[in-house]
């Protein structure tokens, strides 16, 4: 895709429901109740409509829609309708690329499997399924609701389905050894051959259950050292399968990257609608300034505001300076960085501290990029202080 | 004026906890009928530092009216004494200003090395003594194990100890009738040359600088013209008065009595603890005995945490200043931690107070480096200098040689402790003077080189000692040591602020000691950080500190901005917590914990 960044325009949906909460997960994300499908259709329609006109009024520059994304939550458990509905209308808005890429999350149990097809047909070319692990002691600790053979035949499914398959894992887990890890992950793309893995290491977020098991002391972390092993492994087995590490925890095979993640990494146009969904927006109006528009996070707060008109929680604009640092935060996540023509202020990357950076190898300017070194990836946060301090 | 005959001057004496606030408290209640509800808790402790920890820190005192069994109406002053080794030259003159002592022992706890300390200062100077067994409503106390032990570890007769208890009131009566019949009255000639002892002094921001008297001989006078001897400076003086606690004001102090004067003096400095004052126009020919002018001891670097902060450090010093003559201090530059200043204290305390008053006082962040004691350092040209920061020590080839100061600590412990104090001892170069028993108590009496104490020996004593140790010092006298500057050098550059003066022998395990410190003190860095310890260019002792591994958010994607964010600024405000030196981020608090010796 030759695309200038610049105009591209990305669409997340958020779905926020659940068949349950996992014990690790942080996201707007909550158990399923019964729907009015026919309600949500309207509010997200609504948010479509409404987002159009934000675009204008606020003199948004985009070319076609070149993403889709439905995330959430489980929005392989969407019903058909309104997915259908909402690709249809953003269509109608906003005109697809010819090669836009439109991915939905899903999860491994018998009832999404079912829709692989189905979902398919309406449209999405590509589908992210949350595999985790293969192992169904390591599925079980995650509080996952599908086994080890859920995993396989849904793997197996979605390939034939979808020329397009990203699959999510988790590392770091209780008691998990580096050499069992290898062997997981080396079965699987033996076996499936995704086009795109990401590959998180287990983090305990504030607000879980797994955070308050932590707080009292019935779950352990895995240290530093092991952590740095786990990833390095990771990343080198990922290498030799031909994976190319383009994102922190993204790898892909020769053009695969997801598209729609990259839209946020360098920090492009994107709308998002639904529960807790944010949307990032340059205006040329504002002397190019970036804005953020807000949802209700809620999903009884979101549908009740949007059922009749959109009604966003806030529209702030964003400072210059913030958003330089959002910028240089969301790119440096990148192998190839970020344009350095992307940044607001180019002073920035020339004081000291990056100067210093520079002089130690550890991060690349050239008169296009600047990035992080390949081997410093592995401690992004602590670059990233010394920069924006 | 009061007749010298119906006057009683004493000073309390007593151990920390030993009750002495509640027993003060008491008999002003006692003889001046203050209501409950006006006495705040402990009346004398007035700073809040005071309250907290207990101890007294300014002299204070009170005048008590008591009607005793000859139906004369007596007046007691109370003189409330520092409570503390830092400040035993303030307790010497406070007793000065006495003719007796009232000492006070806990029952359930005895005799504590403090106690000895300031009781042997009464005895010095002539002081009769009214013992009192406090705390006798306790379960655990056991006055006749205290009377014992206070004769044989003072040599004070037991059997006149009165049993009282300041909580419930009882043994109060006996305790005043008592310091009437026992305690001398003041002499003095009322027209004889004015001389009055400055016991204290301290900054009110209402009345100006308030000076704390007593009057030995003459008379002061409101409107009187008078001259500090020592620094021959002249007021005039614009009102006196005496504390019930409360101000009350007189036109006159005689002979034998203790007050206040205001004279528009404008800084505590020009009033100088054991100074004498006296008639400008008729003047005495000698100043009271006893005077010398107070030295610091122990020195520390204190820097803001934020350069900016500079100002507002050395204002707060200044206004410090007004209220404590005894510390000093004087701007310096460390090419760690910038700008700051040397100051001076009197003792550990003393050092410790003033530095949590700057904190919560004024709000200052600080960074303080280790504590240093002065040395005596004789060059080549037989030029004598005082070295206050090890930082400055001359070129070694420009040395003749180096004297430090040592001490003489008293420390009373159970016996079954004994063991493990005297190892403490030996290891921090210790000789023994002195050790004896009284009972299941221990009184140990060492020699010990002052930069052996100044840092962590109180708290090492503390700690091995489950907190039973009491523990006492006044300076004794400096030594040629053999003395070595250990610096330490962070990525080959040596930090200013970490340098520090050692034994040569305990050189290199202090060295190793401290790199091994600072190792687990700094966090990983994103490079590699070498850690050396060195006697001038010989490197005694080396650490690494490996580079962090791994640093990285897993996830962050459109929503998480914000949430990323949030979290590099909180890490970012940890930081403003740490100094930059050259590459390396220092921790500020390593700066102090750094030099603690530990466990070696």
């Amino acid at each position: 895709m030759n695309l200038s960044y610049k105009n591209n325009l990305g669409l997340y949906i958020h779905w926020p429901y659940c068949e349950s909460k996992c014990p690790y997960c942080d996201f707007n994300s909550h158990k399923t109740e019964s729907i009015n499908e026919e309600d949500w259709i309207q509010a997200y329609v609504n948010q479509l409509h409404t987002m159009k006109e934000m675009l204008l009024k606020y003199n948004v520059k985009f070319n076609k829609l070149n993403t889709i994304f439905f995330g959430g939550g489980t929005p392989s458990l969407m019903p058909l309708k309104v997915i259908e509905k909402i690709l249809n209308t953003a269509n109608k808005l906003f005109d697809f690329e010819e090669k836009i890429e439109i991915t939905l999350e899903a999860n491994p149990g018998s009832y999404e499997r079912e829709k692989f097809l189905d979902i398919n047909q309406m449209g999405i070319n590509r589908l992210s399924l949350g595999v985790q692990s293969l192992n169904d002691t390591n599925l079980n600790f995650l509080g996952r609701k599908h086994n080890y053979k859920d995993a396989i035949i849904a793997l197996e499914l979605a390939k034939r389905t979808f020329s397009n398959v990203s699959i999510d894992l988790i590392y770091g887990l209780k008691n998990q050894k580096i050499k069992e890890w290898e062997i997981e992950l080396n079965s699987i793309i033996k076996n499936f051959q995704p086009n795109h893995i990401s590959v998180y290491q287990l983090t305990i977020e504030e607000g879980t259950k797994f955070y308050s098991d932590y707080k009292k002391g019935l779950l352990k972390i895995i240290d530093e050292d092991l952590s740095a092993d786990f990833y390095d492994n990771t990343n080198s087995l990922l290498e030799n399968f031909d994976y190319k590490r383009y994102e922190v925890s993204n790898h892909a095979k020769n053009n695969f990257e997801c598209s729609h993640n990259l839209n946020y990494w360098n920090s492009n146009n994107w709308i998002g609608i639904g529960p807790g969904a944010y949307s990032r927006l340059w205006s040329s109006n504002n002397n190019n300034k970036r804005f953020e528009i807000e949802n209700y996070k809620s999903p009884k707060s979101w549908l009740s505001k949007n059922i009749h008109n959109a009604e966003f929680k806030k529209i702030s604009f964003i400072d210059n300076s913030e958003t330089n640092i959002d910028i240089l935060i969301m790119g440096l996540r990148l192998s190839k960085g970020i344009k350095i023509n992307k940044l607001l202020d180019k002073k920035i990357i020339k004081n000291e501290k990056i100067i210093n950076l520079i002089n130690e190898k550890i991060i690349n300017i050239n008169t296009e990029r600047i990035k992080v070194n390949k081997n410093y990836m592995i401690k992004l946060n602590a670059i990233l202080q010394q920069i924006i301090n | 004026m009061t007749e010298t005959n119906l006057i009683r001057n004493f000073a309390i004496i007593a151990h920390i906890d030993h009750g002495k606030s509640t027993l003060a408290d008491r008999l002003i209640q006692e003889c001046n009928g203050l209501a409950e509800r006006d006495m705040k808790e402990q009346v004398l402790d007035s700073m809040d530092i005071e309250r907290e920890r207990g101890i007294t820190i300014k002299s204070q005192t009170v005048r008590l009216l008591y009607k005793h069994t000859d139906n004369q109406t007596y007046t007691l002053n109370l003189m409330d004494t520092p409570g503390h080794v830092d400040f035993a030259y303030e307790v010497s003159r406070s007793l000065s200003a006495c003719e007796g002592s009232l000492l006070v022992v806990d029952s359930s706890q005895g005799v504590e090395a403090q106690t000895l300390a300031n009781v042997y200062q009464a005895i010095e100077v002539n002081h009769e003594i009214v013992t009192i067994l406090n705390k006798i409503d306790l379960p655990a106390s056991e006055p006749e194990r205290i009377r014992q032990q206070i004769e044989d570890v003072i040599g004070l007769p037991g059997e006149e100890c009165i049993e009282v208890s300041a909580k419930t009131g009882q043994g109060i009566k006996e305790v005043l009738s008592s310091l009437v019949e026992k305690l001398p009255p003041p002499k003095g000639d009322v027209n004889a040359q004015l001389q009055a002892l400055l016991i204290d002094s301290w900054y009110d921001p209402y009345l100006g600088v308030l000076t704390l008297v007593r009057v030995k001989q003459g008379m002061l006078r409101k409107g009187q013209k008078i001259r500090f001897m020592s620094t021959q400076v002249s007021h005039t003086i614009e009102s006196l008065g005496i504390f019930t606690p409360k101000i009350l004001n007189v036109d006159t102090l005689g002979p034998g009595e203790i007050g206040f004067i205001t004279a528009s003096v404008k800084t505590v400095a020009d009033c100088k603890v054991g100074d004498t004052i006296t008639d400008e126009r008729n003047p005495a020919k000698d100043m009271l005995p006893g005077f010398k002018p107070s030295v610091p001891v122990v020195f520390c670097g204190l820097f803001p945490m934020d350069n900016a902060q500079f100002s507002d450090l050395k204002e707060s010093l200044s206004k410090l200043s007004l209220n404590d003559a005894s510390f000093s201090f004087e701007a310096e530059t460390s090419a760690a931690l910038g700008f700051g200043f040397r100051c001076g204290f009197l003792g550990l305390l003393h050092m410790e107070i003033i530095r949590e008053r700057l904190t919560r006082e004024f709000d200052l962040d600080l960074i303080s480096t280790a504590p240093s004691v002065v040395y005596k350092v004789q060059k080549t040209d037989n030029t004598n200098v005082l070295l206050h920061n090890p930082a400055d020590l001359p070129d070694i080839n420009h040395i003749n040689f180096i004297e430090e100061p040592w001490i003489k600590a008293t420390i009373m412990v159970p016996d079954e402790y004994v063991g493990s104090v005297l190892t403490l001892c030996t290891d921090r170069r210790g000789e023994q003077i002195d050790l004896t028993y009284a009972g299941a108590r221990a009184m140990i009496v060492y020699k010990l080189p002052l930069n052996e104490v100044v840092f962590d020996f109180y708290d090492k004593l503390k700690s091995m000692t489950s907190g039973y140790a009491s523990f006492d010092y006044q300076i004794d006298s400096y030594k040629q040591g053999n003395l070595v500057r250990v610096s330490i050098l962070v990525n080959g550059d040596p930090v200013d602020a970490l340098a520090m003066m050692s034994h040569r022998d305990q050189a290199e395990n202090r060295g190793r000691a401290i790199c091994a410190r600072l190792k687990d003190l700094i966090p990983r860095q994103l490079f590699k950080v070498a850690l050396q310890a060195a006697i001038g260019g010989k490197v005694i002792a080396r650490e690494t500190i490996t580079p962090m591994r791994k640093d990285v958010t897993a996830k962050c994607y459109g929503g998480d901005i914000s949430r990323k964010k949030k979290l590099l600024e909180k890490q970012k405000a940890g930081k403003k917590r740490m100094r930059q030196f050259g590459k390396v981020e220092i921790p500020q608090n390593a700066f102090f914990e750094a030099l603690k010796m530990g466990d070696n």
